[in-house]
């Protein structure tokens, strides 16, 4: 139990600087912003108990806040996607029940499964993200394009790291 | 009142999450007024330490781009300089203004809400709304310092307006951007007599104290003209290459505050 604690303290620390120290300062192209630092929500066991992934997530959106000095934008999108996470899970539920205090993987529930999951996930917090960030429709199609474009990043990202993190 | 709470019990979870939204919201709406509390972005200590640290560590692999850059800037300096020989111009007095060279430590241009984090702070005498330039132009505006570091807020932020003119004829309009391209900001307020040609440069204007007049800013990428009003609408090439930004200049200007002074009298008369 505390080496599962101590994995996603690290887990936290890790996606923070992961995120702000080497994904915020590539710039693709104009169309490609991928945040990969939700890996840590997505990771989270599936029977954690809700409220606490909801400050956990606000926690780690603060932080990445205060990196990027964006002051509440990621904070709001990475509640949004904890908020969503027990919703998405119980509807994509497999037919054997969840593995209780374990983390989402691919190896028990399969990759296209979980490729699904995180898929929907990251791509409900970049539309969200990127929306909030202009506050505006101006650039309707263009942040439709990115925010396409920057979840499939993140989700090939996620998916790596998701592989690191479950390797026991 | 027991349905009330059974209701709000139920939905608890809903409640709960959305109140930390608006919690985030309120953040997100009032940022303009916490300037001063640098732990709230990328200048505050802890933050800026690491990625101080971090640089260090990166710079190495930047030194090629650097040098470039380096060069590239003196080349432009001498050729002022050149400029200055030939035409005979007298020692100009004392303008009131110092430069401050620092290092950017982060940058994080990913999004629309685009900042860099330098290395100076008030320590340095920098302080908010202070202009920054860089070696090929200008580069922003200081948004907020603590002690040893200050964020920046590039002209690739939707907030930031800086006074810019041609550099042939003084014709002025405000520079802002409007997102998508990194290196592509827009100038209005040119009304549609003046000639303007692809490839004209522009410089900053100097009305506001943040930039001396003349720093180089861009130049005419392309350009329509808006028919109902009859001002130009200029898409501006910036010469400041903000992915391989690595050093910049705060500007100091000693007349800030006399100014600053000047126009909070004013005001106080009008009133």
């Amino acid at each position: 139990m505390i080496r599962q604690n101590l994995r996603y303290i690290l887990l936290f620390i890790f996606s923070v600087f992961l995120q702000t120290l080497i994904f915020d300062r590539i710039c693709l192209s104009n169309y490609v912003t991928s945040y990969i630092y939700i890996i840590f929500i997505l990771l989270l066991p599936v029977n954690i108990n809700k409220y606490s992934a909801l400050i956990y997530a606000l926690l780690l959106g603060l932080c990445i806040d205060i990196f990027n000095s964006t002051q509440g934008i990621n904070a709001a999108a990475s509640v949004l996607l904890a908020y969503l996470r027990p919703y998405v899970l119980q509807f994509f539920k497999p037919h054997d029940e969840y593995d209780d205090n374990k983390s989402p993987s691919v190896k028990k529930y399969g990759f296209f499964w979980f490729l699904k999951y995180a898929g929907i996930l990251i791509f409900v917090h970049h539309l969200f993200l990127f929306y909030i960030e202009i506050l505006s429709f101006s650039h309707f199609f263009f942040t439709l394009v990115k925010v396409i474009l920057s979840s499939l990043v993140s989700l090939f990202f996620v998916v790596l790291g998701h592989f690191i993190f479950s390797k026991d | 009142m027991k349905n009330l709470l059974n209701f709000i019990f139920k939905y608890l979870y809903s409640f709960v999450f959305i109140l930390l939204e608006v919690g985030c919201f309120v953040l997100i709406f009032t940022a303009n007024n916490y300037h001063k509390v640098s732990f709230l972005n990328s200048s505050n200590v802890v933050v800026g330490t690491i990625n101080e640290q971090w640089n260090e560590v990166i710079v190495y692999f930047k030194l090629k781009s650097i040098n470039d850059s380096i060069l590239k800037e003196n080349e432009r300096l001498l050729n002022k300089i050149e400029k200055y020989r030939k035409d005979e111009i007298p020692a100009i007095e004392n303008s009131g203004i110092d430069y401050v060279a620092a290092k950017v430590i982060s940058i994080n241009i990913g999004g629309e809400k685009n900042f860099l984090t330098i290395n100076k702070g008030k320590n340095s005498e920098i302080k908010q709304d202070m202009g920054v330039i860089g070696p090929n132009g200008v580069v922003g505006i200081i948004y907020s310092s603590s002690k040893n570091y200050s964020s920046v807020m590039p002209i690739i932020n939707p907030d930031t307006k800086i006074s810019v003119k041609f550099a042939k004829n003084d014709y002025f309009g405000s520079l802002y951007w409007e997102g998508k391209d990194k290196n592509l900001a827009i100038l209005d307020e040119i009304p549609g007599y003046v000639n303007v040609q692809v490839g004209d440069e522009l410089v900053t204007s100097g009305f506001s104290l943040l930039f001396p007049e003349g720093v180089p800013v861009g130049i005419v990428h392309s350009f329509s003209k808006d028919k109902a009003t009859d001002f130009y609408q200029i898409v501006v090439d910036l010469y400041t290459d903000f992915k391989n930004l690595s050093y910049v200049y705060v500007v100091k200007n000693c007349n800030l505050d006399e100014h600053q002074n000047l126009v909070n009298e004013l005001n106080t008369e009008n009133d």
